[in-house]
């Protein structure tokens, strides 16, 4: 397993990595999920989304997604008629956004360590509590922010790499 | 048939669980000596042991049945590793009629990211768990903190249906794991 592409989130203002996948949760609870296709082994989820926290509660405002049709899945393709934004209201859970230096580097899921986790939980889509956790401190050269440190492009039925 | 012709057909039946449970650990320990497999070196063993077995026969007994009974033993740990969550009895909370479920269940959202109907987007889950219900379905909110074949802990909620006193589809609400919160 390679790590993975995090989501996107906009938290004040300020745009972060996110590793933790809300809309995994919808499709988990019963929701449609369109026959993605991973286009590369850092997102075998197989799309990307944008998230956004808009008066204490979270939406999702962007998805990029690879289907295996060879079309590309936006907030439209799994949410008809919702394409402007639409709030996770299905989401209780936390979720992580990684910050500062990396002090461990492990390549599968969202398994690298940072120099701090700011925590961010939700209930049923509405932001219920924030904090921060501190994981220690990186090296002088460490890398900051979250990274991946390599991944396979995979093509799909129709040639598309 | 004499008592000693008795005690040697005995002795052959039990040695083919013998042969069994130990052809494993035979080929394993010869082929690991050997650096390679060893066929005409296990035959040998398979043979003594059938052999030995034949003869002494009462010594081996207490040995295959702890063999069968950690097998067993195994298996219904192996099988209860890979159970799938369905709430329990003891993790029902409340009773509700659908009407009750589906006013407190409406999605209310200001920016209109979601259809204001029961469940929000999950709305089309929710009516199709309904058509599934059995007759007689008495809806239950149940909350649990389960632990996974991982060993991890999650809070799982929802809605089940109970039927004359037993479990049917659940409508699951919440899902997350413990470990992860703030």
């Amino acid at each position: 397993m390679t790590a993975q592409t995090p989501e996107r989130l906009i938290f004040e203002g300020r745009e972060h990595s996110m590793c933790s996948e809300p809309l995994g949760d919808f499709f988990g609870l019963g929701g449609k999920r369109p026959e993605f296709r991973s286009p590369h082994t850092a997102c075998w989820r197989g799309y990307v989304g944008t998230w956004e926290v808009i008066d204490g509660r979270l939406y999702l405002t962007q998805l990029k997604g690879w289907l295996k049709s060879g079309e590309e899945a936006t907030l439209e393709t799994v949410f008809p008629g919702y394409g402007e934004r639409v709030f996770a209201h299905w989401f209780t859970d936390t979720v992580r956004l990684p910050q500062g230096k990396q002090i461990k580097y492990v390549h599968m899921g969202y398994g690298s360590t940072y120099e701090r986790d700011l925590l961010l939980r939700f209930s049923k889509g509405e932001l219920i509590e924030r904090s921060v956790r501190e994981n220690g401190t990186g090296e002088p050269d460490a890398p900051e922010g979250y990274g991946i440190a390599a991944l396979t492009t995979l093509g799909n039925r129709s040639g598309e790499s | 048939m004499p008592y000693w012709q008795c005690y040697l057909v005995i002795g052959l039946v039990l040695a083919v669980p013998m042969v069994a449970i130990l052809a494993k650990e035979i080929w394993v320990s010869l082929s690991e000596r050997a650096k390679r497999p060893a066929p005409a070196q296990a035959l040998r063993s398979y043979v003594l042991v059938v052999l030995v077995t034949t003869i002494l026969w009462p010594l081996f007994v207490p040995f295959i049945l702890y063999e069968k009974w950690t097998s067993r033993r195994d298996e219904k740990q192996r099988k209860s590793e890979e159970r799938i969550f369905a709430p329990g009895k003891e993790d029902l909370v409340s009773s509700f009629t659908v009407e009750e479920i589906e006013a407190h269940e409406v999605v209310n959202d200001p920016l209109g990211g979601a259809p204001r109907l029961p469940f929000g987007h999950l709305h089309e889950a929710w009516e199709k768990f309904l058509t599934e219900l059995p007759a007689g379905t008495q809806l239950w909110s149940y909350a649990v903190v389960w632990e996974n074949r991982w060993r991890t802990q999650e809070q799982r909620e929802g809605y089940v249906a109970v039927v004359d006193d037993g479990i049917g589809p659940f409508f699951e609400t919440v899902n997350y794991r413990l470990e992860d919160q703030a």
